[in-house]
């Protein structure tokens, strides 16, 4: 998988020959440099992974509440929101990922139920400890 | 693009009118539009183009199987099955408004599964740590496509400097990994 290798070398330690590699090849594309730079800091720091990951979560969070905005002032008051169908594609990608998560999820076997599912969604949330652990 | 969503909405609206006294639908609007410059028609693209970010799953039917398989063993198939009707019709509906209101709808049924105080907290719960979480996944996928197209744009750099293998490359293009651009 192409994102594994990337990863592989966005793991590797400072100045290690794959990743002064991947920075050479990316030095003449300055918004590449700076993303490939970046995701190597965040891998190399499991706090401030973790605080990108919860700022991304929280974005996310308030992304939801505008489509719910933009929903509930179409169906109760009759306003279309200027930006309708971008909220409607955004809707569309969080919904098809959520519904993919879940009916992976059942694959796992016919006791998934509704207790899985919080205990998967638990996970997936973490507690600080567990994810500082997860990422040391 | 605003005159045409202008004119558009005038002609919907004496369209619903006209749907109201002949009690059936009214012919739908189509997407696409034209306007007219200094005699000629120059086609306008629809940009609500829907659903755009997404492609196709390569392997969608074996997914489709499995999937089929594992609902019917589960407890939560009606709320699971309500979800992806409603998906379904939004897919099929061109009209941007219909689709918002169908996929949210969607949305509330996988969130009944949830415990919370409110609908909004339900679907937070539900649908933010899942996309968290794959959100470091997206961000490597984003940075593969990005140093693929910028090796495609710049033959001259040295392939044997590579920190992977050109193959892995073409492997990215075959797995479908390299299908979208990362400017959309």
């Amino acid at each position: 998988m192409a994102a594994e290798r990337v990863l592989t070398l966005l793991t590797e330690p400072l100045n290690s020959p794959g990743i002064r590699s991947l920075l050479n090849v990316v030095s003449g594309h300055p918004l590449l440099l700076h993303r490939v730079n970046l995701g190597w800091e965040a891998l190399h720091d499991s706090k401030r992974l973790r605080r990108d990951l919860a700022a991304s979560e929280k974005r996310l969070g308030w992304h939801l509440w505008r489509i719910y905005r933009a929903r509930n002032l179409l169906v109760h008051q009759g306003i279309e929101s200027e930006c309708l169908p971008q909220l409607a594609n955004h809707l569309q990608q969080y919904l098809s990922w959520t519904l993919s998560r879940l009916l992976h999820g059942l694959t796992f076997g016919p006791e998934w139920d509704r207790s899985r599912l919080s205990a998967i969604l638990e996970i997936q949330s973490g507690s600080s400890d567990d994810f500082l652990g997860y990422t040391a | 693009m605003d005159a045409v969503d202008a004119v558009k909405a005038a002609v919907r609206s004496s369209l619903n009118l006209l749907a109201l006294y002949q009690q059936r639908a009214a012919p739908s609007i189509r997407a696409e539009a034209w306007v007219f410059e200094n005699g000629r028609a120059n086609p306008v693209d629809d940009r609500t183009t829907s659903f755009r970010n997404l492609h196709p799953r390569r392997n969608a039917v074996p997914l489709a199987d499995k999937a089929v398989a594992a609902l019917a063993e589960s407890r939560d198939e009606p709320a699971l099955r309500s979800a992806l009707d409603l998906h379904n019709l939004a897919l099929s509906t061109t009209d941007h408004r219909l689709r918002l209101v169908n996929l949210w709808s969607a949305l509330e049924c996988l969130a009944s599964l949830i415990d919370g105080d409110s609908i909004i907290s339900r679907v937070e719960r539900l649908v933010c740590p899942i996309l968290t979480w794959r959100k470091t996944d997206k961000v490597l996928r984003y940075l593969s496509i990005s140093i693929h197209f910028w090796l495609k744009s710049n033959p001259q750099i040295d392939r044997a400097t590579l920190p992977f293998p050109l193959d892995t490359v073409n492997r990215w293009r075959r797995n479908g990994s390299l299908r979208c651009s990362p400017n959309r």
